[in-house]
């Protein structure tokens, strides 16, 4: 059974050069005072079943958040049918729809009885809502004072514990914390095998492919593929980095004739932390990247040497250490990543206080210019079975150039041609 | 299912009408010591500068045939009314914009909100209508059977402002000129309305003013059911109980389709 069907959905807005004259229309629907009709949805036809997670993907001001509001009902669409069945839970853009003068704990209530809650049956969820939350003393302060990341935090927490049927979410994981993030997807599996339908809006391809069982891409108001969130995903970036390419507003800088700096034994340095997280059995305590000529790298070349240097040292004892880090593009799509288990290197058990370097010599193959991340990375375990002690996001930076020749998608494989004239 | 989902949406609004009402009553007196007794000390403080300001320093007589010769009584029981009244139309204006948080990004039933704003209103005002019954029966005018007057002058008065409430609330969305108009306008009501003149002093041009006004009746009925005064008669409370009707109609009709816009303009 479809919890959501959209048939043939049409939305546009229509312009008004004053908001009197769209009153003026309303009263007298026969007089028509709209300069023009714009656009934002075109014939757009889909359905989600019970249990399914649907992916919006596409670019600015393609009509994903449309499509969520004509979801959630508040907003009519022009022509065609949007039926939903069954309690829906919204979470459009940041806090939901929260007052700004109310506290946390008013605004939760009043969410509550707009999901069709009675007082008594938010009074039974209310801890469970607070403790997901955990904003602290802050429930009883005006929701203006929040944090971006508490607002996302209290509104997702009411949403899902109103035990929707359909929960709606534009873009909401985009802010919080790691952990938060770790704790909404645990609680979003969950909710998908009570078999609620869910409708996301993500810029981010991982979560895509994370989470979802099938993805619908947007594009300029009509439904350009939809299908597996792999697939679609792949096809949407191909489509983007298509676009970028013809752009020449960011030239990589030019890497300048850097004086030896001897490369220290031991990496010190973490240049950027943009989430950590992990035990802290074992702790990261520098990154650093050199060119072929072993100077610290400025940028990456295709088709180039360089090394990764990655310093750990254990804080408690740690039996089977493994150290790693994830290349990410600059979308933030994991894009090759490795560590010393995959590499066949075993390190030794580490007592509490042992330090360790590791470098990693990476042939670069050609890839394509952009902006490359280094996320390092310490577990223990084995490769199928590990406990991250500690892991940090995007640590290094570095843009990649431009190599002597053209490459085609993301990289250019090595590659022999061979012709015969048969 | 088929009207699973109706019920539940009244539920909802019901349950979210009670909330906001209860919660803008406790934000009156919210951090207060005294919370909703200055509901009670409000209106007795103020009859007690009226009183030194108008009978004794003044020395303002009312002229016979009205309700009582105590003036600020007089003035005080015609007030409340007029406060409730004013409250309930004049915040509405503005109460939409408050909550486009809610309006845009949630299936939100705006239309309580105003009706929040009359309920929580009128809770104050009930309470200072029980204080100024008590000081006037310790002044001699001890309530009678006409103090029953009081429902039927109250009900019609709630409509009215609610009606008008609606009405103000949808209009200014789109004309953000409203609340401006409005607040000139009701100073023009206060004079229009026998609040601190005697209904004798409306001569001529002013004496037509008086008929129209459709909040007379309410002001009337509120002299005589709590200074057991002479009774409004049957058609003044009809007419009252008209336009009550009517602009809970018109102002109903007009919010639920000024309603789609919403979300665009906010």
């Amino acid at each position: 059974m479809a919890r959501i069907a959209f048939n043939s959905v049409s939305k546009s807005y229509p312009a008004y050069s004053r908001p009197l004259d769209r009153l003026r229309e309303l009263v007298r629907p026969g007089q028509r005072q709209r300069k023009a009709e714009i656009p934002a949805l075109r014939d757009i036809s889909f359905e989600a079943a019970s249990g399914e997670t649907l992916c919006l993907i596409g670019a600015n001001g393609s009509g994903k958040s449309t499509t969520l509001q004509l979801a959630a009902g508040i907003l009519a669409p022009t022509r065609g049918s949007v039926a939903v069945r069954g309690r829906v839970a919204a979470l459009l853009e940041l806090g939901a729809g929260f007052h700004p003068e109310f506290t946390g704990r008013e605004n939760a209530r009043l969410s509550a009885a707009l999901f069709g809650l009675s007082a008594r049956e938010f009074r039974t969820v209310w801890p469970e809502v607070e403790a997901f939350a955990e904003i602290g003393q802050f429930v009883d302060r005006p929701v203006k004072s929040y944090s971006s990341g508490m607002l996302v935090r209290l509104a997702f927490a009411v949403a899902i514990h109103v035990d929707p049927e359909v929960l709606l979410v534009d873009e909401a994981l985009a802010v919080g914390d790691h952990y938060f993030r770790q704790r909404c997807l645990r609680k979003v599996h969950e909710l998908r095998s009570r078999r609620v339908t869910i409708l996301f809006v993500s810029h981010s391809m991982a979560d895509v492919q994370a989470l979802g069982t099938r993805a619908l891409w947007l594009d300029r108001g009509r439904i350009a593929a939809q299908g597996p969130p792999n697939k679609v995903a792949r096809r949407y970036l191909a489509s983007m980095n298509a676009r970028e390419r013809g752009d020449p507003s960011a030239p990589a800088p030019r890497p300048s004739p850097v004086s030896s700096t001897a490369a220290d034994p031991r990496s010190s340095a973490i240049p950027n932390v943009d989430q950590r997280f992990g035990t802290r059995r074992a702790e990261i305590t520098g990154i650093s990247v050199f060119d072929d000529s072993g100077h610290p790298a400025r940028s990456l070349f295709p088709g180039r040497l360089s090394t990764v240097r990655i310093s750990v040292r254990a804080i408690e004892r740690v039996d089977r250490p493994i150290v790693g880090f994830m290349l990410r593009n600059h979308l933030g799509i994991d894009f090759a990543g490795t560590n010393t288990a995959r590499e066949g290197v075993r390190l030794g058990a580490m007592a509490a206080g042992a330090a360790l370097t590791v470098d990693f010599r990476i042939d670069l193959p050609d890839l394509y210019a952009g902006t490359f991340s280094f996320s390092p990375a310490v577990s223990d375990g084995s490769l199928e079975s590990y406990e991250i002690c500690d892991w940090i996001d995007d640590a290094v930076a570095l843009p990649m150039e431009r190599g002597a020749s053209e490459v085609y998608g993301y990289l250019h494989l090595p590659c022999r041609v061979e012709v015969s004239s048969a | 299912m088929p009207f699973h989902r109706p019920l539940r949406r009244r539920r909802a609004s019901l349950e979210l009408l009670w909330q906001l009402a209860l919660r803008d009553f406790r934000q009156r007196y919210a951090g207060s010591i005294l919370g909703w007794l200055w509901g009670v000390i409000h209106p007795l403080v103020l009859l007690g500068v009226y009183t030194f300001l108008f009978r004794h320093a003044l020395g303002a007589r009312l002229p016979q045939g009205e309700a009582t010769d105590n003036y600020p009584l007089f003035l005080m029981a015609g007030l409340l009314p007029w406060l409730v009244f004013n409250e309930t139309v004049s915040r509405s204006a503005t109460c939409i914009s408050e909550f486009s948080a809610l309006v845009k990004r949630s299936v939100f039933p705006s239309e309580t909100v105003p009706a929040a704003i009359l309920l929580s209103a009128g809770a104050v005002h009930v309470l200072s209508v029980a204080a100024l019954v008590a000081v006037a029966a310790a002044l001699g005018h001890p309530p009678g059977p006409r103090i029953a007057v009081l429902a039927p002058s109250l009900v019609p008065l709630a409509m009215l402002s609610l009606g008008l409430g609606w009405f103000v609330a949808a209009l200014q969305v789109y004309l953000r000129d409203t609340a401006q108009i409005l607040s000139v306008l009701l100073v023009a009501g206060f004079w229009a309305t026998p609040v601190f003149l005697p209904e004798s002093m409306y001569r001529g041009p002013f004496e037509l003013v008086l008929t129209l006004n459709p909040l007379r009746p309410a002001i009337l009925g509120y002299r005589a059911a709590i200074l057991d005064g002479p009774l409004p008669g049957v058609a003044e409370l009809g007419t009252l109980w008209l336009a009550g009707l009517l602009a809970m109609a018109v102002g109903w009709l007009f919010f639920r389709r000024a309603k789609r816009g919403f979300v665009d303009i906010l």
